[in-house]
């Protein structure tokens, strides 16, 4: 902690590569959280403003939390105000999956293989966005209900319902067969 | 009695450990003898533990820059906060065509594949284990030579480009042509990120001990990793039809640098 509020004293301060340091540290988390919450071509510009805000906001950091959780609270907020604006006011982040039918299928025994990690990404992506938030808060980031109640501004029960309904459609995704391979040779 | 349905609809939080201790037991004995909430109850442990392991993503090289040009130009809190002497290699990377025919791709899936997997395989992990933290202080000592790096990077880049020269071979044999427009500017953003990299690593020849040097040639060869890898991913999307995830990934190729 005592690090951490170095660093911010100095990025404060305006030391040379002070703020640089806090980006390199920081920036692949970050810029994890964001890929996987808005999708790739949006992170790219809004991890600028999140480390723009920070630069701005480190004014109010006090060392109560480490200067990597202020920073990630700072980023998931950037992130979710980033999905509430683009789906405006049609409808709420965790509503997208209401619709969908809770069947699991009947097959016995599990359907998937080892899930590679390329295939879960890709499949994370096209989860639609509320259901998506609550995936990666919870299962990836490991925040509990209560918090990503807090952070979407619906009951817990909800997260937890989001959190089911999306493993469930990872499930069916990942266990679709993949497409053939083309022959390109 | 609870039916298969009921257990089902509380399997996350069963994995969880997030039920009362009677009905964690009761879905236990459930599951002792029903393979298909069984199977269904494995996948999602799968999930769960698979989605733990996602970690950071390393972001475009670029990137860094951006922030700092617009920092200064903000001048947030400034008494000239940030400080990159390595901006006269700023890149000007074109835009990708963004009508993409499927034919046309079709030699680059592996083409690129194959130079992503040896960039990534030879060259970051080079750069990661033997490059030290862009943090470092500029007057600590290297942990090797200036020269070894350089060694392993000219060896990379001769992997690099042996895997472009067979994979054209492998693309005249199938006797498909790569659309001109974007065979120019997939050539225009290599040849400039190419010269950025020439340009940081005549920077560290200059200032070996430099660590903003080394932080600035690792983030160009990132950036050219970061091409190559959303190549990829154009040419996974158009496999599988997705063509509006290739447009996106198009469009996000003319924004890299």
């Amino acid at each position: 902690m005592h690090t951490d509020l170095a660093l911010a004293e100095r990025c404060r301060a305006n030391a040379p590569d002070a703020f640089e340091e806090l980006y390199r540290a920081h920036a692949p988390r970050l810029f994890g959280l964001a890929c996987r919450l808005v999708g790739r071509a949006d992170a790219e510009d809004l991890l600028q403003e999140i480390f723009l805000a920070a630069h701005r906001r480190l004014g109010s950091y006090r060392g109560e939390a480490a200067l990597g959780t202020w920073l990630f609270r700072l980023a998931t907020n950037c992130c979710l105000d980033h999905l509430r604006s683009r789906a405006g006011r049609r409808a709420a982040l965790t509503d997208e999956l209401d619709d969908e039918p809770d069947a699991a299928g009947s097959q016995a025994g599990p359907i998937l293989g080892v899930v590679d990690r390329l295939d879960l990404e890709r499949a994370l992506a096209g989860l639609p966005a509320g259901a998506r938030a609550v995936f990666v808060l919870h299962d990836v980031e490991g925040f509990e209900h209560h918090e990503i109640a807090e952070l979407l501004g619906v009951a817990e029960g909800t997260s937890k319902s989001q959190l089911h309904r999306a493993r469930l459609r990872l499930r069916r995704v990942l266990g679709r067969p993949a497409p053939a391979a083309t022959e390109t040779a | 009695m609870r039916t298969c349905s009921d257990i089902q609809r509380d399997l996350s939080r069963y994995v969880d450990d997030d039920l009362p201790p009677d009905e964690q037991a009761a879905i236990a004995q459930h599951l002792a003898s029903c393979e298909v909430c069984r199977g269904i109850e494995a996948d999602l442990r799968q999930i769960r533990a698979r989605a733990r392991t996602l970690g950071p993503v390393p972001p475009p090289g670029h990137l860094w820059s951006n922030i700092a040009d617009r920092l200064r130009t903000e001048n947030v809190g400034a008494r000239s906060p940030v400080q990159n002497p390595f901006r006269s290699s700023k890149l000007e990377v074109r835009s990708w065509p963004m009508s993409l025919s499927r034919g046309s791709w079709a030699w680059l899936g592996p083409a690129a594949t194959l130079v992503v997997i040896t960039l990534g395989a030879y060259v970051v992990p080079s750069l990661s284990r033997r490059a030290p933290a862009a943090a470092t202080p500029d007057n600590a000592t290297p942990a090797v030579s200036v020269q070894d790096v350089a060694d392993e990077l000219d060896q990379a880049l001769a992997h690099y480009e042996r895997a472009v020269a067979g994979l054209e071979t492998i693309a005249r044999a199938d006797g498909a042509s790569m659309d001109p427009a974007v065979s120019a500017a997939l050539q225009t953003n290599l040849t400039a990120i190419d010269r950025a990299i020439a340009e940081s690593r005549t920077a560290l020849i200059d200032q070996p001990q430099s660590a903003s040097a080394r932080a600035s040639l690792t983030d160009v060869l990132r950036q050219k990793v970061d091409v190559l890898q959303t190549t990829v991913a154009l040419v996974n999307d158009l496999r599988r039809e997705h063509e509006d995830d290739a447009a996106e990934a198009a469009k996000k190729l003319g924004k890299q640098s």
